[in-house]
């Protein structure tokens, strides 16, 4: 059944034969979910400051939280991927680096920074303002503005043009004002647009 | 097995199907041509009601509309005409006497004229659901069958509207 | 039947392939046999695309396990509503799923004119053809939906959870109907750049599909957002993710067209610009698209990918080069009389439109190729989330929602100072009070305050449109105010369906500034504990936890945590929210376990309720109020309802055509 099948098929699809059979063989089951990468937390520790009292309190906490990418695999920040996925393993553990470092004294800015420095930036929601990364800030910005001038010339140069246009015609015929149409004919062109039923 | 033979059968009648046009040739390249619709034209008389329109809403200078309006009326004014003298009166003046409607087409220009007999030739050969007439005296519309014609054959009243389907006067269905 | 389906996927390819080549012959030599023998090309590559998909749908609900995709993405006990949604739940099958809603289209598209647009029709059926051969070929070739397992297992994988969602059933196909919707207008770009018949005719054709397009992508979204808000429980609607940023560029690039046209059709000016942004928009379908399936870049929504990104790829080089190089050898015909006469009018504002909505475009299609960019430039891939493109949307985002209230109520070609104070007047103190009605109830982020002021501003334009507009027809046609507002809609079916648009755009912006407000708690809570959160609006919220549950459903095993909202001595309903585990019919788990989040919608918020585990017997909660989040669906269900006025077809005899407000280049008035 399957020969006749696949000879039928290359038959009456007259293509490249290899083509159609390659294309018949050469397909495998995917996977249909990409697996959380459990293995991917690295600790980011550091010894507490002397005489450390927590740095900020829990709310303060969160909002950092909100700025460090979660590395599960997930597009959530550290903070959503924790109280939303029961599953991921490495956002409660950055959640707890995270907590040890608060405890620690350390300010929100040197968190992130050793975050950055055991992860790379990939551990930040958004990129540092440095380097290449200007160009991804910095972008859209130029681009509106260029598009913007651009647009204003365009339209100073057509709107002199209109003038002059406008003063060519002046100089020549007249504007026909309604040359030609008495009284009797704007009076039934008045009733012709006034219907509209 | 039946599906194999399903296939091939589909396979084939879709051949024929395809190929038909070739084999036939002029024939079919025929029809095609007569099947086709011209693109209807914007009456003056509809972009007057919405400039109109768009000056009472505040989107027209007080000078674009009146330079506007001198533009289209005169158009507007030919078209309304050529409307009257068909003796079609789909959407323009009802009560209005019927004047001496070619004299009035010639004041407005030669192109007023030009369009009088557009409108004219136009009327008697376009279905309003099919579009031209191959034929320029049709009475019905050779796809559909719709009375096309300005007087009814019973009773010989004229007849408002291309497409009507009943006499108004005699009340006799006009088309089948 | 599934046979059948597999071979007629083949037959498909050979007949789109058959009607390109007649097509396109056929318009070059003017033969109407080789232009009809084309169409029937495409009419038959409909009917065979239709028959292999009806195969696929055969195999899912007989859960034919043979075929590797049905064993992939079905299991027995899947219900049946997702096995019959299972079609595009993966790769192989959305790909059949753009063919078969591409080969509906152009199908339409070619009958629909066979008495129109004659000498465009054989290259918009060539080009529609051409497009459809592509991805059929793409689909037989490279991800065949009837590739066949070596072996036939007991059961299948299942779908995954997050896509048994009724919203899931549903947005895919929209926003299918929405990508593949450009395809059409990019058919007729081609043929009339090929014909070099420039003028409005083909522009009349191409802005229905536009709108086709416009109204199923604006109903995908949103349907795409209420799918994110219910299921994956992160809280919020939108996050800029890669896939939901790939369904926003076409939204956007087409929105421009739909309002650049009419500069094009008043005063028959940006004739280039247009032509861009049909072919932009197509190409920004097809990218997103390639995003969704190609799995360059991480998401959410990576529930298909592999490797058909190469064919997208090659597809977008070629279908941009044909483009370019049609555009260049066409620049003289597409020279217009370009003449604007001032800073201060209709034209200049619509202008300013498209170059923010071009701009927000490309700041969205700027962060989501980001990551590859620095990646190719840097070796790392730097991904810029939420913050990035909020720090760069919400501006643009504010200045689009300004011009929606300052287009309309520009006049044409000049306003003059006396317009400006009589139109602006009403809608400026409309904004200003609503702004200062806020700042007195004690708003003071600036965002927000700026949102509400504007959303004012336009909400007053679009009520002095709408009453003048009313009172303009009792004038002319001394209409009662009832009968004159509708025909007022009726008859300029264009316009006031585009402030309908507008209206929902103010209630989306409106939602959206809400959603800064929004206030979460994280909480663990035992059995029998109570826990009090303030809401948005400074009110003291009383959760009382009734307790853990678990037990088995149809397909899955399930825990959940009641909680009871009280709010100043009123009892609301249990709020729940569940983990499910999944299995297949032999009782193995399937996929990650998934959240199913408890909401609670009322006008003023949404509370909002996720179990993120259990831990030590307690219920571990994250309690959100997301302010105003019923009025995003509100304004979505608004645009789409405007956007069908819209398109929605007048009768032959009160089609308005517009008349042209060019003044000055009357051809006899303008030498050369």
């Amino acid at each position: 059944m399957t020969m006749d099948r696949r000879s039928f098929l290359v038959g009456a699809a007259g293509l490249g034969a290899a083509v159609a059979v390659r294309g018949l063989g050469a397909q495998q089951a995917q996977p249909n979910f990409t697996p959380m990468e459990q293995g991917a937390y690295r600790p980011v520790l550091r010894d507490p400051k002397p005489g450390a009292t927590p740095s900020m309190s829990d709310d303060a906490r969160d909002a950092l939280e909100h700025r460090i990418k979660c590395q599960c695999g997930c597009i959530l920040d550290v903070y959503t991927c924790r109280t939303t996925d029961f599953t991921c393993q490495v956002s409660p553990a950055m959640h707890r680096d995270v907590m040890r470092l608060v405890a620690g004294g350390y300010t929100a800015e040197e968190i992130l920074a050793a975050f950055v420095a055991t992860y790379g930036e990939v551990a930040l929601t958004s990129p540092v303002k440095q380097g290449f990364n200007w160009a991804g800030y910095l972008a859209p910005g130029i681009a509106m503005a260029t598009g913007g001038v651009l647009i204003t010339m365009l339209v100073r140069k057509w709107a002199a043009d209109a003038r002059t246009t406008a003063a060519a015609r002046a100089a020549g015929t007249p504007v026909p004002a309604a040359a030609g149409v008495d009284a009797e004919d704007l009076a039934r062109l008045e009733r012709a647009l006034r219907e509209d039923a | 097995m039946l599906d194999l033979i399903l296939g091939s059968g589909l396979a084939v009648a879709a051949l024929l199907f395809v190929l038909w046009p070739l084999v036939r040739g002029g024939a079919v390249a025929h029809q095609a041509a007569a099947a086709a619709v011209p693109a209807r034209e914007a009456t003056a008389l509809e972009a007057l009601r919405e400039i109109e329109f768009d000056q009472a809403t505040g989107k027209l200078s007080p000078e674009d509309y009146a330079t506007l309006k001198a533009r289209y009326a005169p158009q507007a004014l030919a078209e309304l005409k050529a409307r009257e003298a068909a003796g079609t009166v789909a959407d323009a003046v009802g009560d209005a006497a019927p004047a001496p409607a070619a004299a009035h087409a010639m004041r407005a220009g030669d192109e007023a004229a030009e369009r009088l007999i557009a409108r004219m030739r136009q009327r008697s050969t376009t279905c309003p659901t099919h579009g031209a007439r191959p034929e320029p005296d049709a009475l019905y519309c050779s796809d559909c069958g719709t009375y096309l014609a300005s007087a009814c054959l019973h009773c010989g009243a004229p007849v408002e509207g291309t497409g009507a389907r009943f006499c108004g006067s005699c009340g006799n269905a006009l088309a089948a | 039947m599934i046979l059948i389906g597999e071979l007629s996927l083949w037959i498909a390819l050979l007949m789109a392939a058959w009607s390109v080549t007649t097509s396109f012959a056929g318009g070059r030599m003017g033969r109407a046999d080789l232009i009809l023998s084309g169409e029937r090309g495409l009419y038959a590559s409909v009917g065979f695309v239709v028959l292999a998909s009806l195969g696929l749908w055969t195999a899912l609900l007989t859960s034919d396990f043979s075929l590797s995709y049905v064993a992939s993405y079905t299991s027995a006990n899947l219900p049946t509503v997702y096995k019959i949604s299972a079609f595009w739940g993966g790769q192989s099958g959305s790909m059949l799923f753009w063919c078969l809603i591409l080969a509906l289209y152009a199908g339409a598209a070619t009958f629909l004119n066979r008495r129109h647009n004659r000498q465009l029709m054989p290259w918009v059926t060539g080009t529609n053809a051409a497009v459809l051969l592509f991805f059929v070929a793409t689909t037989a070739i490279a991800t065949n939906p009837y590739t066949r397992l070596d072996w036939v297992p007991a059961d299948g994988r299942g779908l995954n959870p997050q896509l048994q969602n009724p919203a899931m059933a549903i947005h895919p196909p929209l926003l299918y109907l929405g990508y593949v919707a450009t395809a059409i207008p990019f058919g007729f770009a081609v043929a009339a750049l090929v014909t070099r018949r420039l003028d409005a005719e083909w522009l009349g054709a191409v802005r229905r599909w536009s709108l086709v397009s416009w109204v199923f992508l604006t109903l995908g979204i949103v349907m795409g957002m209420w799918w994110a808000y219910v299921e994956l429980g992160w809280g919020g609607y939108w996050m800029w993710d890669p896939v939901e940023n790939a369904s926003l560029l076409p939204w956007l690039s087409g929105t421009a067209f739909l309002h650049s046209i009419m500069i094009q059709e008043k005063r028959g000016m940006l004739r280039k610009w247009n032509i861009v942004l049909v072919v932009g928009t197509f190409l920004l379908s097809v990218l997103g698209t390639f995003i969704t399936r190609s799995g360059v870049i991480t998401s959410v929504h990576s529930f298909a990918q592999s490797s058909v990104g190469t064919w997208f790829a090659a597809f977008m080089v070629l279908a941009l080069a044909v483009t370019v190089f049609l555009v260049w050898t066409r620049l003289r015909d597409l020279e217009a009389q370009a003449q604007l006469e001032a800073m201060i009018s209709r034209e200049a504002a619509f202008l300013y439109n498209n170059l923010v909505l071009v701009g927000i475009a490309f700041s969205v299609l700027w962060g989501t190729l980001f990551p590859i960019l620095s990646e190719a430039v840097r070796g790392s891939k730097i991904t810029v989330g939420e913050s990035f493109f909020n720090a760069v949307n919400v501006p643009l985002g504010l200045v689009l929602l300004a011009l929606t209230g300052i287009g309309p109520l520009i006049a044409w070609r000049k306003a003059s100072v006396q317009n400006i104070q009589r139109q602006f007047a009403g809608p400026a103190a409309f904004g200003l009070i609503v702004g200062a009605a806020l700042l007195t109830l004690g708003m003071r982020r600036f965002y927000p305050l700026v949102s509400y002021t504007l959303a004012g501003f336009v909400a007053g334009t679009i009520l002095q449109e709408f009453w003048k507009g009313v009172g303009a027809r009792r004038r002319m046609y001394g209409e009662n105010p009832a009968v004159a507002l509708g025909r007022l809609v009726a008859r300029n079916r264009r316009r006031y369906g585009g402030y309908i648009v507008h209206a929902g755009i103010v209630i989306l912006f409106a939602a959206w500034a809400g959603m800064a407000f929004k206030k979460e708690y994280d909480v663990t809570m035992a059995d029998g504990d109570t826990y009090r959160a303030v809401d948005p609006y400074g009110r003291t919220w009383t959760f009382t936890n009734e307790g853990l549950s678990s037990f088995k459903a149809l397909n899955r095993e399930v825990v959940a945590v009641a909680l009871r909202p009280e709010l100043d001595g009123t009892r609301y309903d249990l709020l729940t929210s569940e983990k499910r585990q999944h299995f297949d019919s032999r009782g193995n788990p399937t996929f990650q376990p998934s959240t199913e989040v408890g909401i609670m919608t009322h006008n003023d918020q949404d509370v909002y309720l996720v179990l993120a585990g259990v831990v030590n017997g307690k219920a571990e909660i994250r309690i959100n109020f997301n302010p105003l989040v019923v009025w995003v669906w509100h304004g979505g269900i608004l645009m789409a309802l405007g956007g069908l006025i819209v398109m929605w077809p007048a009768s032959e005899r009160r089609r308005q055509q517009g008349y042209v407000t060019a003044l000055a280049p009357e051809p006899e008035a303008v030498s050369a």
